[in-house]
């Protein structure tokens, strides 16, 4: 399965919602919910509002709330500013509430891109721990009753074909077996 | 977060690190939880979750591979200052079973 990437303005939806507690893309409910008890999407709610050009009409909803006046600031100060909204946001300071959804949104990509890089090395791992204890890709299959068609093609460097923890499992599995005495690994190799 | 996806997270973050080749082979390095973080880990928490996880100590090599998760941070220099002298001493290591990290949190009972 492909990782998806999602864009800033997806992951602000996103963000919003778990933040909210509700699947809505309503910036109406949204803005509701934040003002019954969950502050913390306010910011989010902002910058997603920004995104779709709709902040004057969140800006209404907030009409006699707290947050009226800094949603007025933070809008008016990204106007001015001329620059994307990202680029806006990285002018703020590091404990700026609005900067913290771009913050998380950076990290949930680089993690994804770790994932992907952490799976290909754990495929590498795999097939040198398979070497070194003079295990072949078939046992390993037996053992770890991984399918063989899926293991193969991760070892061979499609990282989809095995989850993260399928993989963490398989190689925690073959890794406390016991290596094969070098008489054995000699045999293995020259049968095979 | 509760203790599962705490757990799951270190877990996650001492696999990124064992497989990134910035350890030697058999190396292991030591971090020390502090806050809610520590307390759920200790199964002392009245709420049974976080908000985020505190990091009061990790070796330069690793710190990357923790910050790059939004929850961790690294910002409880205030807190140390009001660690008791030698509190290294009075850590406890949680065993999740990992490859390349050490946990730690505060001990129960370190006045005595």
């Amino acid at each position: 399965m492909a990782t998806i990437m999602l864009t800033f303005r997806g992951f602000l939806l996103k963000y919003c919602q778990e933040l909210a507690g509700a699947q809505t893309s309503s910036l109406k409910k949204l803005f509701a919910i934040a003002k019954q008890g969950r502050p913390r999407v306010f910011e989010p709610l902002l910058l997603l509002a920004l995104c779709d050009h709709r902040e004057g009409y969140l800006m209404k909803q907030a009409v006699g709330s707290s947050v009226f006046e800094t949603y007025r600031s933070m809008t008016a100060s990204f106007h001015q500013s001329g620059l994307a909204l990202e680029r806006f946001l990285d002018t703020l300071p590091e404990r700026s509430r609005y900067k913290r959804p771009l913050i998380a949104w950076r990290a949930e990509n680089a993690r994804k891109q770790t994932n992907r890089q952490t799976l290909q090395r754990v495929a590498d791992s795999l097939a040198m721990l398979l070497e070194q204890k003079g295990i072949s890709r078939a046992e390993a299959c037996r053992i770890t009753g991984l399918n063989k068609g899926n293991f193969y093609a991760f070892l061979k460097g499609d990282a989809s074909k095995l989850s993260r923890s399928t993989a963490m499992r398989a190689y925690g599995t073959l890794r406390s077996l016991p290596s094969s005495p070098p008489s054995q690994q000699v045999d293995r190799a020259a049968t095979s | 977060m509760d203790k599962a996806e705490l757990i799951s997270k270190l877990k996650r973050i001492d696999e990124d690190i064992f497989f990134s080749g910035v350890l030697q082979e058999g190396q292991r390095v030591g971090i020390i939880i502090v806050g809610a973080g520590a307390l759920l880990l200790s199964n002392l928490s009245s709420k049974g979750a976080t908000k985020d996880v505190d990091v009061l100590r990790a070796e330069d090599s690793v710190k990357p591979f923790l910050l790059h998760d939004a929850d961790f941070n690294s910002q409880c220099a205030a807190y140390e200052a009001c660690l008791p002298y030698n509190f290294e001493d009075r850590i406890k290591r949680i065993d999740l079973n990992t490859y390349a990290l050490d946990i730690y949190v505060r001990r129960l009972k370190t006045w005595q």
